[in-house]
C-alpha cells in the first residue's frame, strides 16, 4: 500500500529490492559499533586488562588534591588547572594505558599491502589478521579495544547506539543504485546520504525494515558515493576518498570525516550487517571524544593516554610537512534495515512525502 | 464581539490610555507604562524575543527556577565556597572564592517600597531581613547584572544546553485564540499554537482568493463570529469560508512536516512577521551546519561565545568579567594557550552595533593567573563583537569555513555556537 502511493507520488521513490535493471536497494544505519576482538576474560586480548578512568588517573596523580583545590575544578590535572579532555598533553597518565595485544582482528585491508609498509599515503603500522586469514588494518581498535565503554555493553557504546535511535542527526542512508542482480553485480553505484526521519522498533525492539527515510537535503556535504559490485550477495565497494557522517553523541552534535571509506555489506535478508572502515581524520573524531568529559568516568576512558594512543597508532594521510600521520585506520560493524529511500526534489513531492511522514 | 490585540488586563496597574495606545499601534512601545501608587514599577519593554517586564529604568526583569515553591527567595546574599559534586569529586572548593559574587550581587532582586500593594499577578514575598520583593505569577524578580542598557536580555543563556533556570519575565501578547509568536531570523513571527509560522503573500495587496495555494498552503480558517482589531482582521474568502488577515494578508501555513524548504522553487511567499529583527551586523554571515544554521565571521569561520554555570547552590553563572578564570584555563591552558585558540572578533574603529549585537571592550587574554579571575585591570583590552552582551571569538582547530570543533567541549563551562534564532536542524 505504501509503496503504491508512493509511486503515485511521482516515481520519488526508488524499490527496496532490486527489481529488474536499474533497481535500486535502501539501507538505513540502525547500530555501529567498534570491530574488536573480544573474548568474556579480556585477558587475551588485553593482558594488563581493562583501561581505568580519567579521574582514577587524576587520582593516582601526585598532588592532584592539591590542584583539584586550587582551580577549583573537578577534573583540573594540568599545571594551569587544564583538564586531560581538552589538553591532553599537559598530563601523562600515572596507571599505564592498556591496548590490545591480540594478532587477529576485524576490519578490511585499506592500504593494499600484507605487511603494513609505509606508502606515500600511509605510515608503517602491524596488521591484523582476520579470522578469513586477510590482512586487516585496523589501528583504532588498538586505541580503544581495552576500553570498557567501547566494548560490546560498553557505556559509550550503547549510548551511542541507543541515540542512532533517538535522534534523526544519527541517521545515514546508503542506497545502492543500478543494481541488476542482488547476487551478483559488477557495476553498482553506492551513495550514502544523511537522512532526517526517525528509526522504528517494534515491540520485541526489533527496528522495522521498510520505511520511508527521507534524504535532508538541506546538508549535502554528507552526501558521498562510489562504485561498487556484489560478489555473491556482498556489497562491496570502491574508496570514497572523504566521506563526511553526521554524528550524534551523549547530546553532542558533530560529525565523521572518515578517508577512503569502504563498505562491505552481506545483502542478505531484512537486516543487513557488515562492515564499515577508512581512515578516521583524529582532528574530528577527538574532537567527539574530548568533548565528554562527563561520561569518561562512566565508560573509563582516559583521554591524556586515549589522546597519544591514537597519534601513536594513526597510520594514515602523512603530513606532508611532519610526516606524521593525520589519520587512523578504523573499522566498524554497523546494522542496517531496508528502507525506501527518498529523494524529495519539487514541493509536490515533498508534501506527499511529509504527508505521509505524519 | 469585539476582540482586541492588547496588553491584557492582567496588567492592571498599566494605564489603559497607554495600553489603548500600544493597540492601536499595533506596536508596543519602550517605557510605554508605568506604575502609580504603590503598584510595582514596571513598564513592558519590547525586545528581540517579544515584551517583557522591565523596571522603572527599562531594565529587564528576570525569575529563577530556584525560587519555585520556596517560601523565601533563594538567590540571596549568601557567600558559597564549595560544591558538592557527587560521583564527579565529593565535595570540592569553588575556584576563586575571595571574588565570588553572590546570587544577589549578580541578580539584584526588584525590591518593593514600604507602599507596594499586591495586585492581580504581582505579588509580595518578604526576603531574609525583611524587605520585600516584587513577584509576578508567583516568582521573585530580579535585574541581571549582565544588562546594561534598556531591553538587554542579557540574563537568558543562548546556549541551548546550559539551563541555568533564568528567564525573562514576559509580559504577555493578546494574538487570537490559536496565535502565538516564535522567534525566527526575520524577527517575531506569528504562529499558530503548535509552532507553524503563518505565511502570506510577498508584494502588491493581498489576494483575496489564491488560487492554487491550497496545493501547498493551507489557509488559516477563522471563525463564523466576531471581529478582529488593529492590525487582524478577518477575511471572507468565498463559499462560506472566513480566513485570518494580518496587515490586510490573509495568513497561510504549511501542511505538518514541512518546512521553509518546501517553499523554495515555488517563491512569492514569506512568513508573517509581527516584529522584524534589527538584523545583524554585515561583518557577520549565516551558514547551514550540522548543528542548524550559525554565524560565522565574513569568511565563514565559526563564531562562538563563552557560558559557564557553576554547580553550585546559588547556579551561578561564571561567565562575567571576573569570574574564575580557571574555567578558560581547563579548556585552554595558560593565558598565552588560551589567548591564542580563542581570538575575539574584532570590530573595526567603524563597526557600529545593531540590535543584540555590540561592541565590547574584550580582555585579551581572557586572564593572566589561571588560578585567579578573568578580566584583570591590567589585562589588555581590545574591541570585539559581542550578541547579547557576550563576547564572540574564533577557535584556533576550525580550519576551515564551516568547521566546528570548539562548541560544547566540557558541559557547564564551555563556548557555545551562536544558532540563528528558532532554527535549530533538530529536535534536541
Amino acid at each position: 500500500m505504501l509503496l503504491c502511493v508512493l509511486a503515485l507520488a511521482g516515481g520519488v521513490v526508488g524499490p527496496a529490492v532490486s527489481q529488474g535493471p536499474s533497481g535500486t536497494i535502501g539501507l538505513v544505519i540502525t547500530g555501529w559499533h567498534h570491530a574488536l576482538q573480544e573474548t568474556p576474560g579480556v585477558k587475551a586480548e588485553c593482558p594488563a586488562g581493562l583501561n581505568v578512568s580519567d579521574l582514577d588517573n587524576a587520582k593516582a596523580q601526585p598532588h592532584f588534591i592539591e590542584t583539584r583545590n586550587r582551580f577549583g575544578q573537578p577534573f583540573s590535572r594540568g599545571p594551569n588547572g587544564e583538564f586531560a579532555s581538552n589538553v591532553p598533553m599537559a598530563v601523562e597518565d600515572p596507571i599505564p594505558f592498556s591496548e590490545l595485544q591480540t594478532k587477529v582482528g576485524y576490519g578490511l585491508n585499506l592500504d593494499g599491502t600484507a605487511d603494513g609498509r609505509a606508502t606515500p599515503r600511509t605510515c608503517k603500522h602491524d596488521k591484523f589478521t582476520s579470522p578469513e586469514g586477510v590482512q586487516v588494518d585496523n589501528q583504532m581498535a588498538r586505541v580503544v579495544g581495552c576500553t570498557w565503554g567501547w566494548r560490546t555493553g560498553g557505556f559509550t557504546d550503547d549510548f551511542y547506539n541507543e541515540e542512532i535511535f533517538t535522534n534523526p542527526v544519527n541517521r545515514i542512508l546508503i542506497e545502492v543504485t543500478g543494481v541488476d542482480d542482488e547476487r551478483n553485480d559488477p557495476n553498482v553505484e553506492v551513495h550514502i546520504y544523511k537522512g532526517q526521519d526517525r528509526l522504528a522498533r517494534d515491540p520485541a525492539g526489533k527496528y522495522i525494515p521498510l520505511l520511508t527515510q527521507r534524504v535532508d537535503t538541506r546538508l549535502p556535504e554528507y552526501f558521498s558515493s562510489a562504485h561498487g559490485k556484489i560478489v555473491d550477495g556482498v556489497l562491496i565497494t570502491e574508496p570514497i576518498p572523504l566521506a563526511r557522517l553526521p554524528l550524534r553523541w551523549i547530546a553532542l552534535t558533530g560529525e565523521r570525516r572518515i578517508r577512503d571509506l569502504r563498505l562491505r555489506i552481506p545483502l542478505d535478508g531484512p537486516e543487513p550487517k557488515g562492515i564499515l572502515a577508512g581512515y578516521e581524520d583524529l582532528k574530528t573524531w577527538w574532537n567527539m571524544q574530548k568533548a565528554h568529559i562527563i561520561a569518561l568516568p562512566a565508560s573509563k576512558q582516559s583521554p591524556a593516554s586515549e589522546y597519544r594512543a591514537a597519534h601513536r597508532y594513526a597510520d594514515g594521510f602523512p603530513d606532508p610537512a611532519t610526516g606524521q600521520c593525520t589519520a587512523i585506520s578504523a573499522a566498524y560493524r554497523i546494522n542496517t534495515v531496508r528502507a525506501f529511500i527518498v529523494h524529495p526534489t519539487t514541493p509536490g513531492q515533498r508534501m506527499t512525502v511529509a504527508r505521509l511522514g505524519s | 464581539m469585539i476582540w482586541r490585540p492588547t496588553v491584557r488586563k492582567s496588567a492592571a496597574f498599566i494605564r489603559p490610555l497607554i495600553a489603548l495606545a500600544i493597540v492601536l499601534s499595533g506596536a508596543f512601545v519602550s517605557g510605554a507604562a508605568l506604575a502609580v501608587d504603590g503598584q510595582p514599577p514596571v513598564q513592558v519593554q519590547m525586545t528581540e524575543e517579544g515584551p517583557v517586564y522591565a523596571n522603572r529604568s527599562g531594565m529587564t526583569l528576570y525569575s529563577w527556577a530556584g525560587d519555585v515553591g520556596r517560601a523565601q527567595p533563594r538567590c540571596t546574599h549568601a557567600r558559597y565556597t564549595e560544591r558538592d559534586l557527587g560521583l564527579f569529586g565529593g565535595v570540592i572548593p569553588l575556584p576563586a572564592t575571595a571574588t565570588r559574587k553572590t546570587c544577589a550581587d549578580k541578580w539584584p532582586p526588584f525590591i518593593a517600597g514600604p507602599d507596594a500593594k499586591a495586585s492581580g499577578d504581582w505579588s509580595l514575598i518578604v526576603r531574609e531581613g525583611g524587605v520585600k520583593q516584587w513577584s509576578y505569577q508567583g516568582r521573585p524578580l530580579y535585574t541581571s547584572m549582565k544588562d546594561r542598557r534598556p531591553g538587554d536580555l542579557n540574563g537568558e543563556s543562548i546556549a541551548n544546553r546550559l539551563r541555568i533556570g533564568w528567564k525573562s519575565a514576559k509580559a504577555p501578547v493578546d494574538l487570537p485564540p490559536g496565535f502565538k509568536l516564535i522567534r525566527r531570523a526575520e524577527g517575531l513571527v506569528l504562529a499558530t499554537s503548535d509552532g507553524r509560522p503563518a505565511y502570506i503573500r510577498r508584494g502588491g495587496r493581498p489576494q483575496r482568493v489564491c488560487s492554487g495555494c491550497t496545493e501547498l498552503l493551507q489557509p488559516l480558517v477563522a471563525p463564523d463570529f466576531g471581529r478582529l482589531a488593529g492590525r487582524w482582521s478577518i477575511m471572507d474568502v468565498g463559499g462560506g469560508r472566513k480566513q485570518y488577515a494580518y496587515d490586510g494578508a490573509a495568513l497561510y501555513v504549511l501542511p505538518e512536516g514541512m518546512t521553509d524548504d518546501d517553499l523554495q522553487g515555488v517563491g512569492g511567499w514569506s512568513p508573517a512577521v509581527y516584529r522584524r529583527t534589527a538584523g545583524a551586523p554585515p561583518q557577520l554571515r549565516i551558514r547551514m551546519t550540522i548543528m542548524g544554521r550559525i554565524f560565522t565571521t565574513e569568511d565563514g569561520r565559526t563564531l562562538y561565545s563563552f557560558a559557564c554555570a557553576e554547580a553550585a547552590p546559588d547556579q551561578l553563572a561564571c561567565d562575567d568579567p571576573g569570574d574564575a578564570a580557571s574555567y578558560w584555563s581547563a579548556i585552554c591552558g595558560d593565558a598565552k594557550a588560551c589567548s591564542q585558540r580563542w581570538r575575539p572578533y574584532l570590530a573595526s574603529p567603524n563597526a557600529r552595533p545593531v540590535g543584540e549585537w555590540t561592541i565590547e571592550e574584550v580582555s585579551d587574554p581572557p586572564f593572566l593567573d589561571p588560578a585567579g579571575t578573568t578580566y584583570p585591570p591590567d589585562a589588555p583590552r581590545v574591541r570585539a563583537w559581542a550578541y547579547r552582551g557576550k563576547p564572540l571569538y574564533t577557535f584556533s582547530d576550525d580550519d576551515e569555513p564551516g568547521r566546528i570543533l570548539g562548541s560544547d567541549m566540557n558541559g557547564g563551562s564551555s563556548f557555545y555556537v551562536i544558532l540563528v534564532p528558532g532554527e535549530p536542524l533538530e529536535a534536541s
